[in-house]
């Protein structure tokens, strides 16, 4: 049976995903997508290394860092911002992955070249590639990866409408994942946010201008579903995302959602059917 | 080196203007260090005590040698020899300040700035949660003059990242095997 997990770490502030998918014969595949670890609070590094113990000990295995294999089968910086890519680097050191995967990005952010460099000359990273919605994203289990945004070439001034924008779907059912894209980016991809989109990432941590367009308008939650479940990597420290405006709206629209700040870890899995199930770590 | 007189090189990451919220993060270099090492000795006034260093973490705030990072060999220099060994691991870490004390609100992405260690010491406690925003700020305002812009170190960090993009390209795809291919009908690799 496949199936595909994606977990939300609560890493304080900022995004941390860790995506889990389990393909027909059963072989297991990971990616990550975005760190906001320093070196006095590594959350999602913790998370990470309890979880693969605890996979590696559920097989009789070990699991000792640094990992002598790649454990992800790619890592993804949505945008070259650092509270999306803070501590990947220890991550990449310690873990591995085949592919590190970002934007093309027009951002001088030393982090950012910082990374590009360690991506370069670490065996730890087999390969890295910027990509856009052009490429041809492929080889994740049994799910079925689209990347909605950003156009090639695009280099937009403001870094978060660079963000990568990628839909999962496994057979009936997709997640969409969205990193900081605001609502400029929204008006343009809303429409190819898939009807059968029963997990969608909050963009830019819940803040108004990643939902409200110029007019008041909700390009992506009015094409999201009532039934679908949402998620907030919060941000509350210092930019008290989620945005009030936003919060209300949700409530008022009576839409099932969860926030890091709330609910800690959370965890939300397909089988292609339905949401099988939806987990939290603390309300 | 005595504390007070210690500038301590910052990167704009980002830019916020929001009326409730109106700073920049900045990267700062940091160094850590994961297994124990020998070699380290503390002083405090005329005692010297040697130890076993063991997950050292830290700022790194001049090149090899000290100085400036006036030169983007000096920026990968840093890199290359003290993470040579395989031990130490040269990171960025983030802090905020206020726009106002970043060219007098003229800031952008790159720029370098040298802040005193004591406004560094504040905005580290104001991004730990230690710091009120308020208090903060009055503290960035006493501190105004102990902010400078450093043009040099900003042309350094701008000319370094274009080495270690063109690095990048030249050594594209690094495995042929793990790109992804374009869906446009060129189809093929295409450059970073």
């Amino acid at each position: 049976m496949s199936l595909l997990r994606v977990t939300l770490i609560d890493v304080g502030w900022g995004d941390s995903l860790l995506l889990e998918t389990q393909d027909g014969a059963g072989q297991w595949q990971y990616a990550l997508i975005d760190s906001n670890d320093t070196s006095t609070l590594r959350s999602s590094h913790i998370f990470l290394k309890r979880f693969f113990e605890r996979r590696a000990a559920e097989s009789g295995a070990q699991f000792d860092l640094p990992s002598r294999h790649a454990v992800f089968d790619w890592v993804l910086l949505t945008h070259a911002h650092a509270d999306h890519g803070q501590g990947l680097k220890r991550i990449l050191r310690d873990f591995g992955t085949r592919r590190l995967l970002y934007p093309k990005s027009a951002s001088t952010s030393a982090f950012f070249t910082g990374l590009i460099r360690y991506a370069r000359t670490s065996s730890k990273v087999e390969h890295h590639q910027a990509i856009d919605s052009t490429k041809i994203f492929s080889g994740f289990g049994d799910v079925a990866i689209d990347i909605l945004w950003p156009p090639r070439d695009l280099l937009p001034a403001n870094e978060n409408n660079n963000s990568v924008v990628l839909t999962l779907t496994l057979q009936n059912v997709s997640f969409v994942l969205t990193g900081d894209a605001e609502a400029d980016v929204w008006t343009k991809i809303a429409k190819r946010i898939p009807a059968e989109t029963l997990f969608f990432k909050v963009p830019h941590h819940g803040s108004a201008n990643a939902t409200f367009d110029a007019g008041g308008g909700t390009p992506w939650l009015s094409q999201i579903s009532n039934s679908a479940h949402l998620a907030i990597s919060s941000h509350v420290r210092p930019f008290r995302h989620p945005d009030q405006d936003v919060v209300k709206l949700l409530d008022a629209r009576g839409q099932t959602y969860y926030r890091t700040d709330q609910h800690y870890h959370i965890t939300v899995e397909t089988d292609g059917q339905v949401l099988s199930s939806v987990r939290y770590s603390h309300v | 080196m005595p504390p007070e007189s210690l500038l301590i090189p910052v990167i704009v990451d980002s830019v916020k203007r929001y009326p409730s919220f109106d700073m920049s993060r900045c990267n700062y270099l940091s160094i850590d260090l994961d297994t124990p090492r020998p070699g380290w000795a503390i002083q405090i006034r005329q005692f010297v005590v040697p130890f076993l260093m063991l997950r050292l973490g830290g700022i790194l705030f001049e090149p090899i040698g000290g100085g400036l990072f006036d030169s983007p060999q000096k920026i990968a220099e840093l890199f290359v020899y003290l993470e040579g060994e395989g031990t130490l691991l040269v990171d960025m870490e983030d802090v905020w300040l206020p726009n106002f004390v970043l060219r007098r609100g003229d800031a952008r992405v790159g720029d370098v700035f040298r802040v005193s260690s004591q406004l560094f010491e504040s905005a580290l406690l104001f991004r730990e949660g230690r710091l009120r925003v308020r208090d903060f700020i009055e503290r960035c305002e006493r501190d105004l003059e102990n902010v400078r812009y450093s043009e040099g170190e900003t042309a350094a960090f701008l000319k370094w990242r274009e080495m270690e993009i063109l690095a990048a390209r030249e050594q594209y795809p690094k495995s042929d095997a793990l790109a992804f291919r374009s869906s446009e009908r060129s189809g093929g690799l295409e450059r970073l």
